[in-house]
């Protein structure tokens, strides 16, 4: 394989890691790691692992992206397919056009305008439900999900910094 | 005049620029709106999977062999190593493939004492788990909760065994105390349990004492409640309920939980079931009914499939 061939493999497959890291944490929730009780509830740690990709590489994490990963966690969670895609784009629509270099520089910034996009996801989460269900769904357990969601998001940031130290910046890159 | 040529030098017509500058807009709005079109995307689907296509059932029953197997992934890729090893040292030399045999041996050797003590190990913790077998039920295996694929959307948990050990659908689930769940899916090496808490639970059921007859339904949280008692209903808080076997849906008698509270509005029941410590759980089937007068069969008696008879064995 030349030499650039094998460059670009290479970036090619750091590109992907953020998607990757995405599904990883999709995996995660799946795992119920927090016992098996009807009313314990762990936090949606893909939800952070999107928007922490959505800030820092949007050009890597489109809004494709989290709808690929809604619906593949749709699909291994046999449940109605759009639910999550619905919850994970909640992020890139609030980000909308907020400039993305001032949330790339602070972490407590990131982790304040985190508040309001879970609060928003977890509303949304709670309405799908009850619409999908077509009666109402307890609340405290999506709210919970959501605090637990936003207390967790530094130790999520903090482990993929070096995951996101190992994909180059491209020139193009928006938000830098 | 160079403005006019196209980057190959060739000159390009004002109509096919003009087509090209309208095809970029287009690119360039879509990409704009395209958390708009995705989300109605995502609604499409929601509407499709109310839909109840055949399709998306088959891909749902897939994923979740998928599922399974990559919760049990965590050993699979030590032994993946340990057999490109194997292969590739036996490629080298038989003096050194020789050695290797030996030392093989000698960890073999080891690998036995190991295995005897799990299996005493084993022996110990099945025993002290002692999932009862209720009359009129036989066990067809026994399995682990591997995942939570529902959320809080639904109140559900996927089994590593599927139909590949003799699981079906309708099946009961039960732990060392009560009924968890039945089985709403099954794949080749997995199954969906949807537990007794979730809001689609109903449970024909008669609380143990009063003989009252009720359906059980589960509520999304940790107690589930008693519906369409009858008009007179004469049981009180502390009694037992079980299930009716109304429906024949589920055995009669299965131990589900018991009265917790009870007033003019709702009368709420405590499942049984030990969730902190839920692992491993037992999966049921219902023994047919005797012919009159014929031989009354016993779980023995009663054909089981091969892995299901070897975890009895064990």
């Amino acid at each position: 394989m030349s030499e650039t061939g094998a460059h670009r493999l290479d970036l090619a497959a750091r590109r992907s890691l953020a998607f990757a890291t995405a599904l990883l944490a999709v995996l995660f929730d799946l795992l119920r790691l927090v016992g098996q009780s009807p009313d314990a509830v762990a936090p949606l740690l893909s939800l952070a692992v999107v928007y922490h990709w959505s800030v820092q590489r949007p050009d890597l994490f489109t809004p494709s992206s989290a709808f690929l990963l809604g619906v593949v966690r749709d699909l291994v969670g046999q449940l109605p397919l759009g639910l999550h895609a619905l919850t994970y784009l909640t992020v890139p629509a609030a980000l909308g056009r907020v400039p993305r270099a001032p949330l790339q520089r602070s972490l407590p910034l990131t982790w304040a305008t985190f508040v309001p996009i879970a609060a928003s996801a977890a509303i949304l989460r709670w309405g799908l439900a009850a619409l999908v269900r077509w009666e109402p769904m307890p609340a405290r357990a999506f709210l919970v999900e959501a605090v637990a969601t936003v207390v967790l998001y530094p130790l999520v940031a903090w482990l993929l910094g070096p995951v996101e130290r190992a994909i180059p910046r491209t020139p193009r890159a928006p938000g830098i | 005049m160079a403005r006019a040529l196209a980057p190959g030098g060739l000159r390009v017509s004002p109509i096919r620029r003009d087509r090209a500058t309208s095809w970029r807009r287009l690119r360039e709005a879509a990409r704009r709106r395209s958390t708009g079109l995705l989300a109605l995307a995502a609604l499409a689907l929601l509407l499709l999977a109310k839909a109840d296509i055949k399709l998306l059932g088959y891909l749902a029953e897939r994923t979740g062999d998928l599922l399974a197997a990559v919760a049990e992934l965590p050993a699979a890729p030590l032994a993946a190593v340990r057999r490109a090893t194997d292969t590739l040292g036996s490629l080298l030399a038989l003096e050194e493939e020789n050695a290797r045999l030996r030392e093989e041996n000698r960890r073999l050797v080891h690998w036995q004492n190991e295995a005897v003590r799990l299996s005493v190990q084993n022996a110990a913790l099945r025993e002290a788990l002692k999932i009862p077998e209720p009359p009129g039920t036989r066990r067809v295996t026994t399995a682990r909760i591997v995942a939570d694929p529902g959320g809080l959307f639904v109140h559900t948990r996927l089994i590593d065994a599927g139909r590949d050990r003799g699981v079906a659908k309708g099946m009961p689930i039960v732990d060392g105390y009560g009924l968890v769940g039945r089985v709403v899916e099954v794949g080749e090496r997995s199954a969906r349990v949807l537990l007794i808490t979730d809001f689609n639970s109903k449970i024909p059921v008669v609380v143990a004492g009063s003989r009252d007859q009720a359906i059980l339904e589960g509520r999304n949280g940790p107690l589930a409640e008693l519906r369409f008692l009858p008009m007179d209903p004469s049981f009180s808080v502390g009694d037992r309920v079980l299930t009716s076997g109304g429906g024949g849906l589920l055995p009669p008698g299965l131990p589900i939980g018991e009265i917790v509270r009870a007033d003019e509005r709702r009368v709420l029941v405590k499942p049984f079931v030990d969730w902190d410590r839920l692992d491993l759980v037992a999966v049921l089937d219902t023994l047919p009914v005797p012919a009159p007068g014929g031989a009354v069969p016993t779980a023995e008696a009663v054909p089981v499939p091969a892995r299901a008879a070897e975890v009895r064995t064990r």
